[in-house]
């Protein structure tokens, strides 16, 4: 065996030894890739599975989302609807509160003009149930004096009757004394001459015959001027009427007001309206006695 | 070289044991590595040679 042999045999037993133990040990230092593989794998059909999950997820998210959103959009919808709803129900409240306010309002004023009238209508009454009893008291004075000058009247009339004997007497025995002057003066041609009153007729009382009539004047309103209080009615100065005079205005059975004239025409006649019950109409009657 | 031709075999001896034996070593070293690359392959991967 040659010498080179032998070294040939040295390094090649030397290298096996040296590259055997080089692959023993990067085998057995070097990492399973299959199961890295295999983990790796496993890891990313996790991470897959985990993506389709999370996708499923935002899926589901996004479909919940746009139901939300439908069903906000719905209620927005809705919400509008019924604010418009409210806010016409509030511009119909604050019209109806508007025309009650103004009610409300005519009837404070309304119920002034009431509180006016009927104070108004007490002081008159109170004026008028003074001047009633006024009235009933001079009624009283004026009925005393009535009676006390119908006795006088009567006391005046039975002396009126006593004289008017006494004069039928003295005028009776004046005819029979003129007679039987006559019957002795007839011879003569002489008559008596009349006699002169020894009291003059001036100054003899004149008995006054107060006798009273009612006029009777009736016609109809023709026109009536609430804004100057005046009225026209249908007859005139041909008709009787005069100035100052008062007609009574009515309608039916009801007192509406009167009437005093202040200008009379011929056919026609203008006055102002007092008492003032009711507004006088056209048609309405007049006459000077109710 | 025998005239008679008859060729004998000739009995093969080593010429030096040592280096027989560190061939043999050197095969043995070589051998075993390859059966423990040959199981790490199989055991992890599941074949010899080919991908998996």
């Amino acid at each position: 065996m040659s010498t080179l042999t032998k070294s040939f045999i040295i390094l090649l037993t030397i290298s096996s030894l040296f590259l055997c133990g080089y692959v023993v040990q990067y085998v057995s230092s070097v990492s399973n890739y299959k199961d890295d593989f295999e983990k790796a794998q496993r890891q990313a059909n996790a991470k897959q599975s985990e993506i389709e999950n999370l996708n499923q997820n935002l899926k589901d998210e996004r479909n919940k989302r746009i139901q939300l959103e439908d069903s906000k959009i719905k209620e927005i919808a809705a919400l509008d609807a019924k604010i418009t709803e409210l806010q016409t129900e509030i511009k119909d409240l604050k019209r109806e509160n508007a025309g009650l306010t103004a009610t409300v309002e005519s009837w404070i004023t309304t119920t002034q003009q009431l509180t006016n009238l009927s104070d108004k209508n007490r002081e008159m009454y109170v004026t008028a149930f003074s001047e009633l009893n006024k009235t009933k008291d001079e009624l009283v004075g004026e009925k005393t004096k009535l009676d006390e000058t119908s006795n006088t009247l009567i006391e005046k009339e039975a002396l009126i009757d006593m004289l008017e004997v006494n004069v039928k007497q003295l005028t009776e025995e004046k005819i029979a004394l003129e007679n039987k002057l006559n019957s002795i003066l007839r011879p003569y041609g002489t008559k008596a001459a009349a006699q002169q009153p020894l009291i003059p007729q001036s100054d003899l009382a004149q008995l006054a015959t107060a006798t009273t009539a009612k006029i009777g004047l009736k016609g109809f309103v023709s026109s009536v001027d609430m804004k100057n209080s005046m009225a026209q009615i249908s007859i005139g100065g041909s008709h009787g009427v005069k100035k100052a005079m008062r007609f009574h205005v009515s309608r039916g059975n009801e007192y509406i007001c009167d009437i005093v004239i202040s200008d009379v025409a011929a056919d026609v006649s203008v006055g102002m309206l007092e008492l003032i019950q009711q507004q006088p109409r056209p048609g309405d009657n007049v006459s000077t006695n109710w | 070289m025998s005239p008679d031709g008859k060729i004998k075999p000739a009995k093969l001896n080593a010429a030096n044991n040592v280096y027989t034996a560190m061939l043999a070593l050197a095969f043995g070293v070589v051998l075993a590595t390859a059966i423990f690359v040959a199981f790490k392959c199989y055991s992890q991967y599941g074949s010899l040679f080919s991908l998996p």
